[in-house]
């Protein structure tokens, strides 16, 4: 006779994965200690290093612009010099849970001297004490929550300015620039999303805009009726979503629900999936290929991974932390061994005289990029074009 | 009271009810005459989804379509359905006939590996990235622009299309099930597939079929949300069928009347509870669940859903 499965058995096999989860959570933290404690790798073979990035998910298709370009600096390091960077990837899946499995996992190969990634602030912070006890220094391209470089992340560097500077550019646009009345503000829930739009809503208040502040989940695929809670004689809707097509839906559901309001966006913004007609946006980066000295460099980039390749403003600042952190491991291996704590001072002074992203790198003594700004651009005929440096 | 308001929440609740609803029909359907939850159900839907933009774009659509838009429409739905019809049978015939004696917890840890299985196969074969419909730009955004639009309410075409043609496979479906001689074999079978057997039923044969159009209206599903809400990728399957598991659930599982009303609710329930309740938009996903909880509380059968007969 059949039998529905047991509760019981169902509690037993969660409670199984939890010790498992727990013996390798344990038995990575104990590696991770003894890596922080100093031991070198040998640098005779070359180095190597982690990615970790939502390589599949929700949002892959973000992952893989975010994960080619670091992996096309390696390979055109790999290309030009004998000492080799070897890559060990993780899939994070842009899940905080999946980043903390990957940190233990990169923290007790101690192999591994540095990690790009991981993709977003709420992984960051997953992983970030997993890292702080096996001393490993980790650059994210792209996560901007502010309190990220308060020093209390371990050796954490980021190519992104934060989100603090994001939300002054932004609502001091949206007043002097667009003099907007009032605003209705969506979130998606998300580490990055969530701060920003309270910040820009704080700072518009306090500048006299009437504002409304809501979220929709990260997993909607209808704002129908989201939209039609919007507030009439609202003139703007800023929506600072992760996904660039969740934003394009937002803008054609209002179209169709007949609320011609102007759009405001975040850093997703710059994706060929969103062309709202009119829409503005602040993104962390600028459009590289508006860099003249670029050029060969996004050249053999669509060469490697074909003309349909994804070039919006993840991929540079991911090709940018790939190559600090290269260069740190290369200049860390000088005497042919290496440990995290070197890789870490040599973070510390790295220094690009210009980069990718059309502007010197180099990093406080937490982790941001000294001068680092945000741009805003306006989507005309379908295209972006920079309406504010 | 804001009828305006009221009405567009209804109309925007009914059409994404009308999408849960096809799905939970699939849910219901297997579960009848299976009594198993078939977890990638949520991800054929996703594949229909791709059929009908790779029928959409191969045609030309959105800006330079080689066909009118009724076949262009008629083409995408039954490429689709056609598709994920014969994925279902794939589905069922390598997947779960081979475990049909197992215990229960063997199919169901299969269905959850085929999630699993079709959505990276998605990944690997369709890329990361979201496709867009764009059905905005098709015959110069009439289907968007037409329709009533009357003060505060917006109901466009689309919209129509989308909800007429749920009901329309919905009464269809019912009828084929009523009257057809594979829709009493498959109602002989949910009710005892020995019994049925004995009287010369194929069971096998009528499980495939059942499959067959469960999942093929999970095709017609996805090319129904693709037109209307646009963005298609990898991962859609995933939070649809949990929505359209919810909704058989809601309606009774089971029950094909139950999975249809319970897709209405469902979407209704999304609708109201983002206009207005405090912080719907927030908690929108909370309420559907919170409506699950409740009804599994009040009333574990569902609406629709019939007591088990046990034998003495």
């Amino acid at each position: 006779m059949k039998r529905p499965i047991s509760l019981s058995v169902t509690l037993a096999l969660s409670i199984a994965a939890a010790t498992a989860v727990g013996i390798d959570v344990a038995s990575g933290a104990t590696a991770a200690r003894s890596a922080a404690a100093g031991a070198a790798a040998s640098c005779k073979n070359g180095a190597t290093i982690g990615y970790m990035g939502p390589t599949t998910g929700a949002v892959a298709s973000i992952g893989a612009e975010l994960r080619e370009w670091p992996l096309f600096y390696v390979s055109q390091w790999n290309a030009k010099s004998k000492f080799k960077i070897n890559v060990v990837e993780g899939d994070d899946q842009f899940d905080p849970a999946q980043a903390s499995t990957i940190a233990t996992q990169f923290s007790s190969n101690q192999k591994i001297l540095g990690v790009l990634g991981p993709g977003s602030s709420a992984e960051v912070v997953a992983a970030a004490p997993l890292f702080k006890r096996a001393g490993m220094s980790y650059i994210a391209a792209t996560a901007t929550r502010a309190s990220l470089t308060n020093g209390s992340y371990g050796h954490f560097f980021r190519i992104a300015p934060p989100d603090n500077i994001q939300a002054v550019t932004t609502a001091n646009y949206i007043v002097t620039f667009l003099k907007a009345k009032k605003v209705a503000v969506f979130d998606d829930q998300s580490a990055y999303s969530a701060p920003l739009a309270t910040s820009v809503t704080s700072l518009l208040q306090a500048k006299g805009v009437s504002v409304t502040h809501s979220s929709v989940s990260q997993n909607a695929t209808d704002y129908s009726a989201t939209i039609t809670n919007i507030p009439s004689g609202t003139d703007l809707v800023y929506t600072p979503f992760t996904n660039p097509a969740k934003m394009q839906l937002f803008g054609q559901q209002m179209a169709e629900q007949g609320k011609n309001i102007r759009m405001f966006a975040g850093d997703s913004g710059y994706s060929t999936d969103f062309h709202i007609e009119g829409a503005y946006f602040s993104t962390f980066a600028p459009d590289i290929r508006d860099i003249r000295a670029d050029k060969p460099v996004i050249k053999a980039y669509f060469k490697k991974y074909g003309a349909k390749a994804p070039l919006t403003t993840y991929g540079p600042p991911s090709y940018v932390a790939a190559q600090v952190l290269v260069q740190s491991v290369a200049a860390a291996c000088a005497d042919g061994t290496a440990t995290r704590a070197e890789v870490y001072r040599d973070l510390l002074k790295a220094h690009l005289a210009t980069s990718l992203l059309g502007h010197p790198i180099r990093f406080t003594k937490h982790g941001d990029v000294v001068g680092a700004q945000f741009v805003i651009f306006q989507i005309r005929n379908g295209k972006p074009v920079l309406v504010k440096k | 009271m804001d009828w305006a308001k009221l009405v567009q929440l209804t109309v925007d609740g009914t059409t994404l009810g009308a999408v849960y609803a096809l799905i939970a029909l699939g849910y219901s359907m297997v579960y009848g005459i299976l009594k198993l939850l078939n977890f990638a159900h949520g991800d054929v839907y996703m594949i229909g989804a791709f059929i009908g933009y790779f029928i959409y774009t191969a045609l030309g659509a959105p800006l330079t379509p080689s066909v009118s838009v009724v076949a262009l429409f008629l083409l995408m739905l039954g490429a689709a359905a056609l598709g994920c019809g014969l994925l279902g049978v794939g589905i069922e015939r390598f997947g779960y006939r081979p475990l049909r004696n197992a215990p229960r917890i063997a199919p169901l840890i299969t269905a959850l590996g085929l999630s699993f299985l079709i959505q990276n196969s998605a990944l690997l074969a369709f890329g990361a990235g979201f496709r867009n419909y764009d059905t905005f730009a098709l015959d110069n955004g009439r289907l968007f622009s037409l329709g009533i639009h009357f003060h505060a309410l917006n109901v466009s075409l689309m919209r129509g299309i989308v909800i007429l043609a749920a009901a329309v496979l919905m009464v269809a479906l019912t009828g084929f099930i009523r009257w057809t001689p594979l829709g009493k074999a498959s109602r002989a079978v949910a009710a005892d597939r020995e019994a049925a057997e004995m009287m010369g039923i194929d069971a096998d044969r009528v499980i495939a079929w059942i499959f067959f159009i469960g999942s093929a209206l999970a095709g017609i599903a996805g090319v129904l949300f693709g037109v209307l809400f646009q963005n298609v990728f990898h991962y859609m399957g995933f939070v649809a069928g949990l929505k359209g598991f919810t909704a058989a659930v809601v309606g009774g599982i089971g029950s094909v009347p139950g999975a249809m009303l319970g897709g209405l609710f469902v979407g209704l329930a999304e609708s109201y509870a983002v206009g207005y309740l405090p912080q719907g938009s927030t908690f929108e996903d909370l309420w559907v669940f919170f409506i699950l909880i409740a009804m599994m509380l009040l009333r574990p059968r569902g609406l629709f859903g019939q007591a088990d007969v046990r034998r003495a």
